[in-house]
Formats: structure tokens, C-alpha cells, sequence
């Protein structure tokens, strides 16, 4: 039995370094249990990039990642890179892990796209079926064999749930992406909550969406976050939305942290408003 | 010492003059690689169809006709391939515009097949180039001397073209970033098709020679050459002329050592060898460049 | 209706029980019959009859039916007009000469009105679709058997069938890699010769060895195994060597790994004409005098098995997640599976089939040499699956026998000369078949890309219920 850790997330100076270009400058931040914790900043500040680099998508070009305080990833100039690197702490870190993101996955982050990633040819119900597979402990053959009837029962009774939480249950049978944009986004969130996470990390779940849509998702996602005891680290642009539902807000721009507070501070805090030219409303 | 020389002469010679007929080839690879991301399965059967040509041309016209008249129908034949059946396939996933050139190089095979009737036919005696000529002892034919030379001009003249010219710059373009040049105007049919045609030139050109030195034209002849044309592409970075020219000669070279080792069964294995160590080791190549997906 | 239903399966089955015991009744009546064919003994009286008479009964002892059957069509031949073939004797006739395919449509007919019954009994719904499945199965089968015993074994139709349903297994297991699983794959022709090679070295008959193996001093491989065996070592050889290749090869890009794959589908290729590993695989020459099929069952039954079982995985946990990775592999990572692992799965078990595909190809071929596994051969399947529909195990299955029954047989006239009303007509002429058919390949490659069935499968459901036209449908 593992006692709670303090933070379900932190990152430890990451930098993701592209060729050239410093996409993420060592970047430090911590999720505390139950939190949701906002990401914001201008476009193309490295938001995604930084959330590509804790999934695994991305090995960072240094720095460290902790996931309930257990160290997941982590890295350091190498190779070609050790000449380029034009970040800071180069030397600061000495091991090298880099498990996949299927790995980090199983540990228990889950997540969803900027650009939604929905299975193209399946169905609503299939999306999400094929995110309770990682659990599962048939192999090839009691699977082909179908003598694990059993699993497969649980596994679809799970994503009928998740789709029932997300309220797409009648819509099961749908093609995915025939669904109308609003709802492939709940379908997506459906999708990450299926692989049973305790960290969820949302990458602009609001986009696209009008005032009204918007709300219901910050009511949505404060709903989830109690019913399956998540902790939330979110990227968005909707202002209102992450004002809303946020406990803390890291802001960054040009990769790197320019302030970090609750909601009130950072929505006073000059140096974000600069940033912005003013508070997005989209 | 001389000794030495004379046995592996031959073939090392050989080696530069294969190397040199593959990189004319290589080259048509590589240049639509780098613009369509396509791999041209047909290539070498355009490759295989010049000789042919040849074979039937010059047995009613004289070589003067005969030749440019072959250049320019493989040239029209390359175009047109591009155009039936590439060009409407260019919205489509990439794996579909691969299977259209499967689909179109077995076509050619049974065009060939059927029209030749499947026995070998000899390759005409061009005069001056299958001459014998005598260097250090080892005998060869003119043709395994003028093939380097040949090539090197031709992909020299080939550079200056990319580097210099309109056309060129616009191809380089296109090959960086295909959707962002049609937005910016440059004509991408045109582009295409010039560089279809500058690779079918090539590999007219190619056919000559090579057919010069191995004499039997059959309709699968030139499946091998163009694979291993093709692993030449890989090998010198797939988009790069340069890398291409001098993977075509490191592997032609290679071959004709692997051959006077007496291996020779391997020797064609030994391309492929080559194309798969290098896929693990460097997949982008000599002289390619790596490219990173957006997420 | 549903006792009617009921009634009308438990008739079929009491049909199926009494055509079965009749038939093998008669089967052993022969000498009986035989006399009675001849109520007034004209053999006494001719002696090249009763020659002909005896030969037949005297054969029966050994208990050679081919032969049997033989002399008795001779004796009939030569004496039809005067023997009594007429009534219970004709009948009698016809239900021995035909006794495998009425034993088969027995049992067939026992198996369709079990499942008839069984799609009637609510206790038993969850064996429904098994059921017609097995049903479907067992006409199937039975057909093909039957239509071989009437058409005979070397008609250009069991041709047809014999090499339609190898092709439908290896272009079932090309698709599982390239149209469920997304990876293009050109190396299936590598793996077939690895399977073929692997079963023939393994079947050749101890006695003929030295004969095959006549420049290599007998060959290294001195004994022969059963032939079920040697299918599945093949199968599991080239699965090993899929496993190797995967190793380097699976972490490509999709471009690269068509051509590594193609590349060492030839060095396969290659090393397999070696003259140095001639002691096992006969270096460039063939390798012959394995063991072979007659019927046109064992390769429907070999590969109707291995496609059920590839059906069975796709519609699996595991299938399911290649679709993932065919679909979106960044996606399919994010939800927790594992990229290299199912890529190589998918790999291993289609390269497995494909190996198996290799045998049955050596045993319908009963030769196998190793210049025949060129990559055309790999282009061919790609196109078989290409026109089936990627991603449709139905689509791959059909196109094969379509493509083995076009290039086989039905365009076959094109490759003949024809000459119509003194005239010649132009193009006609040895090799004309295929130029037509690669024309015809191209066009639906450009013009009907999904293939014929697209992704989808032979749904039953669809097939057996009538059409529901659903109401208010607004997003037409």
C-alpha cells in the first residue's frame, strides 16, 4: 500500500529543444493531489510541447519529470545535442529514462489532443473500448480463442460507463468522427478516462466551443475530477473557463515560466498581461 | 603486383561503370521521392522500356534517329505515367500512390512481356562506346570509361540546374514543403512533370549504357538494376542528387568486389544487406536530413 | 412459425441420417449388386463378360475403390445395353458411384438443420451465430466437394479453387499486416518461400532424397515428417524469421519499411539459391517429390481453418488494437498500447500464414524453387488485396478467386489467336491475358480505390433480415 504522495505532478527544469530552437526553457512546475492546475500562454508559448514531453511523445532534451513523486522521465544532452544545447542546467542531470507513452500511460496519466485523435474508422463505442485495453491480461491466445469472455465483458461494460458519464451512450454506435466537433471532444475525454488515469491532462478541451459549451465543461470536468478522484492539469485558451475551475495557473510564453499563482494573481500580474496584450475572451 | 591489377581491374572498372548507369537511375528515384514522397516502383521498368526501344528503333532507323528518338519517348512515357497514374492519386493516402506504381510497373512487365514475346532480345551494337579499348593490362569495353564521365556531367549539369535556375529553385520548394509552395503560386503540375521528365532523361540515358555493356534486353531486366538504384537513393539520403550519384557508386563498386571475392550469388544480396544497415543506423543517410512531425 | 421451423430442422436431420446409412449401406453391396445386374446370367454365355464380370468382383476383396469404380464403368461400358440398369438397380448404381458426395451432402444436411434447431431454442441463443456460421461452413465445403467429384480433380475449375483458396489465406495474411494493422509490408513473398521451403525439405520421402538431392550428396536432412506437421513447422519457420526481421525493421517509417522489407525478402531469396546451404535447400535447383494433395478439401479445409483464425483475432482485444495503430498510432500509444510489441505480433502471425500459404503453394505446385518467390509475387497479392478492400477479410477472399479465375481461366481465350471470318483478329495473341488484366488492376486502383468491399465484411445480419427503412433519417 503506497501512502499519497505530495505531488501528483512535477516537472524538474524541462527543456525540449528542437535542432535550434528552444521550443520549452527549463521549465519547473508541480500538480498537487486533487488539484486542477491550469497551462496557459500565448500561442505557440510550448504548451503542447511541454505535455508531449510528460507523456512520453516527445524525450525531452533535459530535465526531469515526477509522477506521485516517483521519477518517470529523465534526461540530458546527448549526442549531437551536447554541442547545441542552448539551454541551462546541462549538467544538472545525470540518468537517462525514457519509457514510452504507452508506458507513462499504464502508470496512470492519461490524455487528450489538441488536434482531436479519434480512432478514424471505429465507432464512439470502439474509441473507447480500445482504451480499456491496457489492462487487460489475456494473451494472444485466450483472446483469439475467446476464452476470455470474462475480460472482454468487463472491458465493455467500462467503456459503456465511460461513455454514459460523458453522455454519449445513445450515440455508441456512431462513426467517431460523424459526430458533431463538441462531441468528439467529450469522446476524446471519454477516451482518456477509460484508461482508468489519476493524472488527466487536457489539452484545450474547450477549443471550438461557444460560452455555454464551455461552461458546461468546467462543471463537467470539476464533476469528474470528484467522481474519480482525478487531479486535472489542463492547457486552455478560454480565459473564463480556466479562471473558473482552476486552483493554480502556470503561465508561460517563448518556453518559459513568466508567472505562476491563483486565478486573481495572475490575472493581475503585469508581466501576463503583456504577454497577452490584454486577457483573451474567446 | 601487376598481377593483381590485371585480375581485379576488370572489375573494379566494371564496378565505376555499373555505379554510374545506377545513379542516372538513382537519380529519377530520388527526385520524386523528394517531391511526392513516392517511391517510383516503375522506374525501372521505364528504365527497361528505353531498351527495348532501342532494340526496335534501330532495327529500321539509323542510330542517329534511333537514339534521340528513344530518349524522347521514354521521356513522353515517363510523363505520362506521372500523369495517369500519380497525379490523380495525389489527394489520396500515401500508401494508395504506392500501390498505383506497383500497379503500373506490373502493367509495363506484361506490356513488354506480351509485346516481346518474352525471349531476349540483343541490345544494338552502338559504335565507338562497345568498342574494346585496353587499359593496365584489363580489357573493357569504351563504354565502362565514358559512363563515369557521362554521369558526373550530367549530374553536374543536373546541380547547376537546381541551384541556378528557376525551375530548380522551385523545385527545391516544392520538395521542402509541398502544400506552402502551391500557396505561394509555383506551378506544381509543371514542377512535377519536369521532374519526371529530367528522371526519365536519365534513365534513357542510362539504359544506353548500361545495355551497352550487358547486352540481353528481357522485360524484367531492369527490376534489379532499379532496386538497387533505388537502395542507391536510400543509402546517399532519399532527396539528396549528390547522395544518390555516390551511394549508386559505393554500391556498383561494392557489387563487382563481392563478385571477384567469388560470391557471386550474394552480390545482389549484398545492396540489400547494405539498404537495411543503414535504414538501422542512419535511415535518413548519408546526406539526408532528419525531419521532426508535428504532434 | 417457430414449431414450424423446429419441425422442419428435425426433418432435415431425419433426411441427413437415412441418405447417410443408405449410402454406406450400399457401399458394401458391390458383389450383390454386381449379380443383379445381370438377372438372366448372360455372362455364362460370354466369356469376354464374364472376364470382364470377374475382374470387377475379384477386385472388391482389395478394397481399392478407385479401381473398383473403374472397372466397374469399364464392365458397364462394354455391356450397358445388355444389363439391367433400369430402376432400383440405377439406383442402387448411382448412390455407390456417388457415395463421397452424398455422404457429404448428408452430412451437410444434418449440420443445417442442426443449426436451423438450434437458431430456434431461446436456452441456446448464444450459440446462434456459431451455428449458421457452421452451417454456411458445412455447404460450403460440401460443394466444393461434391462439384469436384462431378467436374474431376484437374478441371480448370478445381484449378481454380485449389489456387483461389492458397491465394485467399496469403492474401488474408497480407491484409492482417497492411489493412488491419497499417504497416505496408512488401515482404510476403520472403515468408511464403521460407514456409515452402521449410514443408518440402521436410516431406521430401526418405527413399527419394538422394534422387532430389543428387549434387549434394543426399541432402542433410534424412527423414520425412507427417504432413499436418510439416505445414505447421513450415509456418512457424517463417515466423521465426519474421520475428528476426521485426527486430531492426518495425521501428521504420512507413516508407522504409516497405523497401526493408522488400530487401530482405531477396536476400531470403538469395541466401535460399546459395550453393553453399545446398546440403538442405538444394541450392539452385527445385526440390520435388514431397508430399502433395489430390482433393480440393485439404487446401479449402488447411486454409478455411487459418482464416477463422485470423477472423478470430481481429475481432479479438489484440485485433482491435492494431486497428488502433492503423488508425492513429500516436493516439493508439497515448491509450496504452504498445507499438513495437503489437506491431511485431501482427508481423510474427501474418508472417506465420504466410509461411503456412507457402507450404500448401509447394504442395499445389509439387515443385518449389526458390527465383519463383521474385517480388512480382508479392505485387500480386498486394493487388489481390489492394482490389479485395484493405481492411475487408471478405474483399480478400473474393478477389483472390476472382483474380486466380481471370488470369487462370476466364481470360484465358484472350491469349489465343482467333480468326473470324478469314480475318485475323489484331491483338490476340500469347500474353495478352495479362496485359488486359494489369489494365483492368490499374483502373480500379484510380477509379475505385476502396476495392470491392472496402473495409467492410459479409455481414450476416444484414443478409438474412430484410432492409428496415429507418424514419425521419435527416442526415441522409
Amino acid at each position: 500500500m503506497t501512502s499519497v504522495a505530495d505531488h501528483a505532478l512535477e516537472l524538474r527544469n524541462i527543456t525540449m529543444q528542437f535542432g535550434g530552437v528552444v521550443a520549452v526553457d527549463s521549465l519547473s512546475l508541480h500538480v498537487n493531489q486533487g488539484e486542477i492546475v491550469a497551462l496557459i500562454g500565448p500561442n505557440g508559448a510550448g504548451k503542447t510541447t511541454a505535455f508531449n514531453c510528460i507523456t512520453g511523445v516527445y524525450k525531452p532534451t533535459n530535465g526531469q519529470v515526477y509522477y506521485q513523486d516517483q521519477l518517470i522521465i529523465s534526461s540530458h544532452p546527448q549526442g549531437k545535442m551536447k554541442a547545441l544545447y542552448a539551454g541551462q542546467h546541462k549538467d544538472a542531470y545525470k540518468e537517462v529514462l525514457e519509457p514510452t507513452p504507452d508506458r507513462i500511460t499504464k502508470l496512470g496519466l492519461a490524455r487528450t489532443f489538441q488536434n482531436i485523435r479519434l480512432f478514424k474508422t471505429q465507432t464512439a463505442f470502439e474509441n473507447v473500448l480500445i482504451a480499456t485495453h491496457l489492462h487487460r491480461t489475456s494473451n494472444l491466445l485466450t483472446a483469439t480463442l475467446r476464452l476470455n469472455y470474462a475480460e472482454e465483458k468487463r472491458m465493455r461494460q467500462h467503456a459503456l460507463d465511460m461513455l454514459e458519464v460523458v453522455g454519449l451512450a445513445d450515440l455508441k454506435d456512431e462513426l467517431a468522427t460523424s459526430l458533431p466537433y463538441g462531441m468528439q471532444r467529450q469522446l476524446e475525454i471519454a477516451r482518456a478516462l477509460a484508461t482508468k488515469p489519476r493524472l488527466l491532462l487536457l489539452d484545450e478541451p474547450a477549443a471550438g466551443m461557444n460560452p455555454q459549451e464551455t461552461d458546461d465543461l468546467g462543471r463537467f470536468i470539476v464533476d469528474i475530477k470528484q467522481r474519480f478522484d482525478l487531479t486535472v492539469f489542463l492547457i486552455e485558451h478560454h480565459m473564463d473557463l480556466v479562471m473558473d475551475i482552476s486552483d493554480r495557473i502556470y503561465v508561460i510564453d517563448f518556453g518559459r515560466l513568466i508567472a505562476t499563482g491563483s486565478p486573481d494573481e495572475v490575472q493581475d500580474n503585469p508581466d501576463v498581461i503583456a504577454a497577452y496584450l490584454g486577457v483573451d475572451e474567446e | 603486383m601487376t598481377d593483381f591489377i590485371g585480375a581485379n581491374l576488370p572489375y573494379l572498372l566494371g564496378g565505376i561503370s555499373v555505379g554510374g548507369q545506377y545513379a542516372l537511375i538513382a537519380i529519377g528515384y530520388t527526385m520524386v521521392y523528394g517531391i511526392l514522397r513516392l517511391i517510383n516502383f516503375a522506374h525501372g521498368d521505364i528504365f527497361t522500356v528505353a531498351g527495348f526501344l532501342m532494340v526496335y528503333m534501330s532495327a529500321t532507323m539509323p542510330l542517329a534517329v534511333s537514339l534521340p528518338l528513344t530518349i524522347a519517348l521514354t521521356v513522353l512515357l515517363g510523363f505520362l505515367v506521372e500523369r495517369a497514374a500519380y497525379k490523380p492519386l495525389r489527394e489520396a493516402p500515401r500508401m494508395s500512390i504506392m500501390i498505383s506504381a506497383i500497379g503500373v510497373s506490373y502493367l509495363l512487365q506484361n506490356l513488354m512481356w506480351y509485346i516481346t514475346g518474352g525471349l531476349a532480345k540483343q541490345y544494338p551494337r552502338l559504335p565507338w562506346v562497345s568498342d574494346s579499348v585496353t587499359i593496365f593490362t584489363a580489357t573493357t569495353k569504351v563504354v565502362t570509361l565514358v559512363t563515369p564521365v557521362l554521369t558526373l556531367a550530367l549530374v553536374i549539369a543536373l546541380v547547376q540546374l537546381i541551384n541556378h535556375s528557376r525551375i530548380g529553385m522551385a523545385m527545391r520548394a516544392v520538395s521542402k514543403d509541398f502544400e506552402t509552395a502551391k500557396l505561394m503560386g509555383i506551378k506544381i503540375d509543371r514542377v512535377i512533370s519536369i521532374t519526371f521528365i529530367i528522371g526519365s532523361f536519365l534513365a534513357a540515358v542510362g539504359s544506353a549504357l548500361y545495355f551497352t555493356n550487358y547486352t540481353a534486353v528481357t522485360p524484367t531486366v531492369g527490376a534489379m538494376p532499379g532496386l538497387k538504384a533505388f537502395v542507391a537513393a536510400v543509402f546517399g539520403g532519399i532527396g539528396s542528387i549528390p547522395g544518390a550519384v555516390i551511394g549508386a557508386f559505393i554500391i556498383g563498386v561494392s557489387e563487382n568486389i563481392i563478385k571477384a571475392l567469388g560470391l557471386t550469388t550474394f552480390s545482389d544480396a549484398f545492396t540489400f544487406a547494405l539498404l537495411i544497415l543503414i535504414l538501422i543506423f542512419k535511415p535518413t543517410g548519408l546526406f539526408g536530413e532528419a525531419a521532426t512531425d508535428k504532434v | 412459425m417457430k414449431t414450424a421451423k423446429i419441425v422442419l430442422s428435425l426433418l432435415l436431420i431425419i433426411i441427413a441420417i437415412a441418405l447417410v446409412g443408405y449410402t454406406l449401406s450400399s457401399q458394401g453391396d458391390l458383389r450383390d449388386m454386381v449379380m443383379r445386374l445381370d438377372p438372366q446370367n448372360l455372362a455364362s454365355a460370354d466369356s469376354r463378360m464374364l472376364k470382364a464380370r470377374d475382374r470387377v468382383l475379384d477386385g472388391l476383396a482389395e478394397g481399392d475403390r478407385v479401381r473398383d469404380l473403374r472397372n466397374l464403368d469399364r464392365y458397364l461400358q462394354d455391356y450397358g445395353p445388355q444389363l439391367a440398369l433400369d430402376g432400383e438397380n440405377g439406383l442402387e448404381l448411382f448412390v455407390y458411384r456417388n457415395g463421397p458426395s452424398l455422404l457429404a451432402a448428408g452430412i451437410a444436411l444434418a449440420v443445417i438443420g442442426a443449426a436451423l434447431l438450434v437458431s430456434q431454442l431461446d436456452k441456446l441463443a448464444k450459440l446462434r451465430k456459431p451455428a449458421i456460421y457452421l452451417a454456411l461452413a458445412a455447404v460450403l465445403y460440401a460443394g466444393v466437394y461434391i462439384v469436384e467429384n462431378i467436374a474431376g480433380s484437374s478441371s480448370m475449375l478445381m484449378t481454380v479453387l485449389k489456387k483461389g483458396a492458397i491465394y485467399a489465406l496469403i492474401a488474408v495474411s497480407m491484409n492482417l499486416l497492411n489493412g488491419f494493422t497499417g504497416l505496408f509490408s512488401l515482404g510476403q513473398a520472403g515468408f511464403m518461400l521460407v514456409g515452402a521451403y521449410t514443408y518440402a525439405i521436410f516431406t521430401i520421402a526418405t527413399d527419394s532424397r538422394a534422387q532430389v538431392y543428387q549434387y549434394y550428396d543426399g541432402g542433410l536432412v534424412q527423414f520425412a515428417l507427417p504432413t499436418l506437421v510439416a505445414i505447421v513447422l513450415a509456418g512457424l519457420v517463417a515466423a521465426f524469421f519474421a520475428f528476426l526481421i521485426g527486430l531492426p525493421v518495425l521501428r521504420l517509417k512507413s516508407d522504409y519499411l516497405a523497401i526493408a522489407t522488400l530487401g530482405f525478402a531477396e536476400i531470403i531469396r538469395a541466401i535460399f539459391q546459395y550453393d553453399g546451404l545446398g546440403p538442405i535447400t538444394n541450392g539452385s535447383n527445385l526440390l520435388r517429390k514431397f508430399t502433395t494433395f489430390d482433393t480440393v478439401l485439404f487446401p479449402f479445409a488447411v486454409a478455411g481453418v487459418c482464416i477463422a483464425l485470423i477472423v478470430m483475432l481481429i475481432h479479438s482485444t489484440y485485433g482491435r488494437s492494431f486497428k488502433a495503430i492503423r488508425d492513429d498510432e500516436v493516439a493508439a500509444e497515448a491509450m496504452g498500447i504498445n507499438l513495437f510489441r503489437h506491431k511485431q505480433m501482427s508481423f510474427v502471425i501474418s508472417s506465420f500464414f504466410a509461411g503456412v500459404g507457402g507450404a500448401l503453394l509447394a504442395m499445389y505446385q509439387t515443385t518449389v524453387q526458390a527465383s519463383a518467390f521474385k517480388a512480382s509475387m508479392t505485387y500480386e497479392i498486394l493487388l489481390i488485396v489492394v482490389i479485395g478492400g484493405m481492411g475487408s477479410i471478405t474483399g480478400s477472399v473474393l478477389a483472390s478467386f476472382l483474380f486466380v479465375a481471370s488470369s487462370e481461366w476466364w481470360l484465358r481465350f484472350l491469349d489465343n489467336e482467333l480468326v473470324i471470318g478469314g480475318v485475323q483478329v489484331p491483338l490476340l495473341r500469347s500474353g495478352f491475358r495479362m496485359v488486359v488484366f494489369s489494365v483492368v488492376i490499374m483502373l480500379m486502383v484510380l477509379f475505385y480505390r476502396r476495392g470491392i468491399m472496402g473495409d467492410k465484411e459479409f455481414n450476416l445480419k444484414s443478409f438474412l433480415q430484410p432492409r428496415v427503412r429507418k424514419g425521419g433519417d435527416v442526415r441522409g
